[in-house]
């Protein structure tokens, strides 16, 4: 099996070599990482959604983003809990919408990426998402005659709507209400995070004479245990960093003393369930290979406690980590991985998830990698 | 209205009445689950009051559970505060986590024999034990001590370490956990073999996930007396599953005929674990009771990835309709050759078996020829999520007759 070397001033083969002490890194991982880009990528259109790509929706999703009126009483917009200063989260450990919630904000960069929307997966178009913190009594708690009639009021939005459109006024009040929403599903997919020094490294490793070959040392070591004995890459797969799926990594789900919040399995009956899913009246586009996931879906008891698999983009902006953001630092992140109780897991479940004999500067070097995926 | 009329019309409100009330009675009356795989362990009794699993189990309409734990404490708290419906079975393990240990652990012995000594149990289990492992010192004790006190052995096994012990005493019947993880014909192998063997359920998602599947159907209806349900509560969370477990069996039952439902329901666990536990019950503590094909045309522009798999006459080409990216949808088009293939369907799903899961999604079939001697069905929609090794598993019922056709492939 060939190796690449990076060693300072040095060329091996076609590669570029660092300035740095280097890690070794053989072809079944340099064929890895091609993986893991390129990045910034364009994210697939919102499905169900006509205003994704169009520019003047974004800008209107954008004010929409930024507008309590959305909210039952006007005083919660989804950037309150999405906050762009926070990386589109909020740097709490649990939401606080009109009361308190049980999960940890998501940011939302680089959601565009994604099949499912919400830590459970329970919307299946980031439309359907703008809209069920809108309607839900724990976080934007609104209505949707009174959001109806807060939109027809405002000039900026009869505007945005082209001539093919049919006029504000005689558009119904759902009808209004989703058209805010997609045009907020137009905006958050745009929510693309800028390139980073892993991208940079990688670009070096896999196009000679581009890219950054000055890459921290811990970093690269990070990267290899990544890629290697952590096997962390299995399910954080991708450029996005996620295989966009849910499993099982053996955190708590309960809530509350007697009460559990299930992820994956409630999402997948939510969807279902959802009026504004891909299946319902309000799709847009109807392209038939969009909606097949939200009819294809199979409701499992493995996903009983199943949470999304987040992108790893952007981390050190969206402290705290997991579902219920139990976990407030990088590190907690690896421990957590590196000491997982196998009793937590079924005997048949996940196979690959099983404690990681790591050492403290494994854990650090792995902690350098995951900063390394953050746009400074 | 004269006096008859006036009969006929009482009589005609009250068996509406009756009828009214009959259907009332049923609607609020489920079917009855006994769910025969809950632990309630150490840190299950920290987080959920045992009165909470009480009223959760009645809300789940459960006629009764058997539950063991780790530590026992767990089963005796339940089984104090509901005993018409809690079953309890003992576990060797004292803490969550001795299950690759236990049966090495002279400790694990002892506090099963001190346990035997003072308490009432139907079973012994659920354990952990493969191969020949249950052929050493320990597990051999622990066949003995069934055999003693009169209790079902609940095993979470291979078929190997099964017929071993079966094989140490002719006494003992075993209830095989999860049925092994084994296919529907690997069961009816082991229960044909076996009739001490009855098998639980417990964590098979697959059992009557978009409805029950011809496979299950049949071993259901070859083996009515032998199969039982089970949530297995393994974390302290999936105790609120118990509902939803139980929801579900209710949905995929209706698969059946009402007969082999209601035995498969609780009929049947109430055949194996009643009598046992209400002799052990009222019981001094010692044993109350004794106990070629055709073959398919290749095509010259077969994508990367196809593989034709045989199965006696039956040959399966299985072809992907565009390369295989992780966790990206695509096609896959199935072409079976074979001989009557009238009534015939074919099905495809894939699996990781090192992980211990499949796909998320079932694919959109759609046939796109079917004569006599081939079968070509178009699946859309299929996505393997993580990359490693996968296996098609491709399902042929062929007149009523299944066979399970499998392929192992690598994505990266």
């Amino acid at each position: 099996m060939a190796v690449v070397v990076l060693v300072p001033g040095m060329v091996t083969g076609a590669r570029v070599v660092g300035t740095t002490p280097g890690v070794q890194f053989n072809e079944a991982e340099l064929q890895l990482l091609q993986t893991f880009g390129p990045w910034p990528a364009t994210p697939p259109p919102d499905p169900g959604n006509r205003l994704s790509g169009k520019a003047w929706a974004e800008q209107l999703g954008l004010q929409l983003f930024h507008d309590p009126d959305l909210s039952g009483d006007r005083s919660i917009s989804c950037a309150t809990c999405h906050q762009p200063s926070r990386g589109f989260a909020d740097g709490k450990a649990l939401a606080e919408g009109a009361s308190a919630h049980v999960r940890n904000t998501q940011s939302l960069w680089n959601a565009g990426f994604q099949r499912w929307f919400g830590w459970d997966g329970g919307g299946d178009s980031l439309w359907a998402a703008a809209i069920r913190p809108m309607l839900s009594p724990i976080e934007m708690n609104g209505d949707i005659t009174d959001i109806a009639r807060r939109l027809r009021s405002k000039k900026f939005f009869t505007s945005a709507l082209g001539d093919a459109d049919p006029p504000v006024d005689d558009a119904s009040d759902e009808a209004l209400f989703v058209f805010a929403a997609q045009a907020i599903g137009a905006y958050t997919r745009i929510l693309v995070s800028a390139e980073t020094p892993f991208d940079r490294f990688r670009r070096s490793l896999l196009q000679p004479g581009s890219g950054d070959v000055n890459y921290p040392l811990a970093a690269q070591r990070g990267l290899k245990i990544f890629l290697g004995p952590a096997n962390c890459h299995v399910c954080h797969f991708g450029a996005n960093f996620s295989n966009q799926e849910f499993h099982d990594t053996g955190r708590p789900f309960f809530s509350a003393v007697g009460q559990v919040d299930s992820g994956r399995y409630t999402g997948i009956k939510r969807v279902r369930g959802d009026r504004y899913n891909l299946s319902g009246p309000y799709n847009t586009t109807g392209v038939a290979a969009e909606i097949r996931k939200t009819k294809s879906v199979k409701l499992n008891q493995q996903n009983f406690g199943q949470w999304r698999t987040p992108s790893l983009r952007n981390l050190i902006h969206t402290a705290p980590y997991t579902h219920d953001g139990s976990l407030a630092t990088l590190r907690d992140v690896v421990d957590a991985y590196a000491d997982i109780n196998p009793d937590r897991l079924h005997s048949n479940g996940e196979a690959i998830l099983k404690p990681l004999p790591l050492t403290e500067r494994d854990r650090e070097d792995l902690v350098a990698f995951l900063r390394s995926l953050s746009a400074e | 209205m004269n006096k008859s009329l006036h009969r006929f019309y009482l009589s005609c409100a009250a068996a509406v009445s009756l009828l009214g009330a009959s259907s009332f009675v049923q609607a609020q009356q489920p079917l009855a689950i006994a769910d025969v795989h809950v632990h309630y362990s150490h840190d299950s009794v920290e987080m959920t009051p045992p009165q909470r699993v009480i009223e959760i189990m009645r809300a789940a309409s459960l006629k009764f559970a058997l539950v063991s734990s780790s530590d026992d404490n767990g089963t005796q708290l339940l089984s104090k505060l509901a005993p018409d419906l809690i079953i309890p079975g003992l576990r060797p393990y004292r803490r969550r986590g001795e299950l690759s240990t236990w049966f090495t652990d002279p400790g694990a012995l002892a506090y099963v024999e001190k346990l035997l000594a003072t308490n009432r149990y139907a079973s012994l289990g659920e354990f952990h034990l493969y191969g020949d492992d249950a052929n050493l010192e320990i597990p051999q004790r622990i066949v003995e001590l069934a055999d003693q006190y009169n209790l079902i052995l609940h095993a979470h096994s291979d078929a190997q370490a099964i017929d071993n012990l079966l094989a140490l005493n002719p006494n003992v019947k075993v209830l095989w956990a999860h049925a092994g993880f084994d296919s529907p014909d690997e069961i009816a192998q082991m229960l044909t073999k076996h009739d001490r063997l009855w098998a639980d359920l417990a964590f098979r998602g697959e059992v009557g996930s978009g409805g029950l599947d011809e496979s299950w159907i049949k071993l259901f209806t070859d083996f009515p007396d032998r199969l039982m349900l089970g949530t297995d509560t393994y974390t302290p969370e999936r105790i609120f599953y118990i509902p939803e477990q139980a929801s579900s069996a209710r949905e995929w039952l209706k698969a059946l005929p009402d007969e082999i439902a209601e035995r498969v329901a609780w009929k049947n666990a109430h055949d194996l674990l009643m009598p046992v536990w209400l002799a052990n019950r009222d019981s001094d503590g010692m044993a109350a009771a004794g106990s070629p094909s055709a073959s398919c045309e290749i095509a010259d522009n077969d994508t990367a990835g196809t593989a034709v798999v045989m199965g006696g006459d039956l040959s399966v080409k299985i072809q992907p309709q565009s390369a295989i990216d992780v966790s990206a949808a695509f096609a896959v088009q199935l072409t079976l050759c074979g001989n009557d293939l009238r009534d015939t369907e074919i099905q495809l799903d894939a699996t990781m078996p090192k992980h211990g899961h499949g796909m998320n999604y079932t694919p959109e079939s759609t046939v796109t020829t079917h004569t006599d001697s081939q079968l070509s069905v178009r699946f859309d929609g299929v996505l393997l999520h993580m990359p490693g090794t996968w296996q098609w598993q491709v399902n042929v019922v062929r007149a009523g007759v299944q066979t399970a056709l499998t392929h192992d492939f690598e994505i990266q």
